[in-house]
């Protein structure tokens, strides 16, 4: 299943209607969770010690967050950090739905139980190696989409071979390679190469029909897989809170990849033959 | 006997292999692919001339994007019946489309029972 915003996943179900879906957006937005809230929920102060600041809290007119760094159970740079994360200091969507009285705390927990299984996947083994690239958790989504959207457009599997970071070498085997950026919190271009019997392949798979030559259709049917990887891989990284875009793909000729300060190189088989992706990162613009 | 009412669809992507995939999903149903588009341009055009029952648009398109072409079909008609489809399924993506005025938003790839069931509901609300 695709990588889904819970609030998507809402509407796609019929649980709550549109504009009470951006009531309870904005809802969520407009309260912010303490600060203390989140330094216990990342283990960075203990019961304990939230309970010592608590019972300060009478005693003493500095924010508990504030004696907290003063009595040094927490360091500058950790409640920086904590400062640093609008996304985790608003209250989550659930709460919001709670307290707007769209949902009941049992039609909550029952609609958060059916995204949780259309989310949950089992960590892969290729998971291995793509901790070894320096961007770990793009790779870890898109590859995870990647994977997939191979399987619901193709009914085939795709297993990672290889993952590596390093200069993209593009083969002189492609015969199909098409770009798509992603700009955002990070800015990268995600490439797809195939040689022509595998480019054959997956799109007379997508396409359900016989495929006699690389036309205009099949073309268009591995741009749009590569779409589809791009936009849940963009949703997916969403979902912890990191904000990505995406503009349409194009079919770019090997030779004329973008530069950029890093690559990870990835190698996919399936029965249909070979698939590189490259990942290229450019820097994010501040 | 009353006949079985039927709905007229615009389908607007720059994908042709997505275009099929919508219309092979409404064959036989009571939505009719009467137009389909394949810029945001030309799905204002497409909207403009067909006046459809409901237009299904896609998000990432070139030039100005499926949103901006959500706007300028809702300028001309307020009431339009608009669903957004795309992979983009991101809080922003989806948020953006609905305070503009989509009735509701489908994510790539789609189930053909779940499209259905979702062009459904938005036509009987």
């Amino acid at each position: 299943m695709p990588s889904q915003f819970f609030g998507q996943f809402l509407l796609e179900q019929g649980a709550i209607r549109s504009e009470a879906l951006i009531e309870v957006i904005d809802r969520q937005k407009a309260i912010q969770r303490p600060l203390c809230a989140l330094a216990l929920e990342r283990n960075l102060l203990s019961d304990d010690q939230i309970h010592a600041l608590d019972s300060e809290a009478d005693d003493s007119n500095a924010n508990p967050i504030r004696r907290a760094v003063a009595k040094r159970w927490l360091s500058f740079d950790r409640l920086a950090e904590l400062d640093r994360s609008p996304f985790e200091k608003w209250m989550t969507l659930g709460e919001a739905l709670l307290q707007e009285g769209y949902l009941t705390l049992a039609e909550l927990k029952s609609l958060q139980s059916m995204y949780r299984t259309i989310r949950t996947e089992q960590v892969p083994a290729w998971m291995e190696l793509a901790a070894r690239s320096t961007e770990k958790d793009v790779v870890a989504a898109f590859l995870t989409d990647m994977i997939g959207v191979f399987s619901k457009y193709t009914g085939q599997v795709l297993a990672v071979d290889s993952i590596e970071d390093g200069p993209v070498s593009p083969a002189s085997t492609w015969a199909v390679s098409i770009l798509q950026e992603v700009t955002g919190d990070r800015h990268f271009h995600l490439g797809i190469g195939l040689p022509r019997n595998a480019a054959m392949a997956v799109a007379g798979n997508m396409l359900k029909s016989e495929v006699s030559g690389l036309d205009a259709m099949a073309v268009d049917a591995i741009m749009e897989f590569v779409n589809v990887v791009v936009g849940n891989g963009c949703s997916r990284l969403g979902n912890n809170g990191i904000r990505l875009s995406t503009r349409p793909p194009v079919q770019a000729a090997p030779a004329s990849l973008p530069s950029c300060h890093h690559a990870t190189s990835v190698r996919l088989n399936s029965t249909q033959g070979t698939l590189d992706a490259a990942f290229l990162f450019l820097d994010v613009p501040r | 006997m009353q006949d079985k009412m039927t709905y007229r669809v615009l389908v607007a992507d720059d994908s042709a292999f997505a275009q099929r995939m919508v219309k092979r999903a409404l064959e036989n149903t009571e939505f009719n692919v009467i137009a389909t588009a394949a810029t945001d341009e030309e799905a204002v055009t497409r909207f403009t001339e067909q006046t459809p029952d409901l237009t299904l648009l896609d998000v990432i398109m070139p030039k100005v994007g499926g949103i901006e072409a959500l706007a300028a079909i809702l300028a001309r008609a307020p009431t339009a019946r608009v669903v957004m489809l795309s992979s983009l399924g991101t809080e922003d993506t989806v948020s953006e489309c609905i305070r503009r005025g989509a009735r509701t938003f489908i994510n790539k790839p789609f189930e053909d029972a779940a499209l259905l069931d979702c062009l459904r509901k938005v036509v009987s609300a």
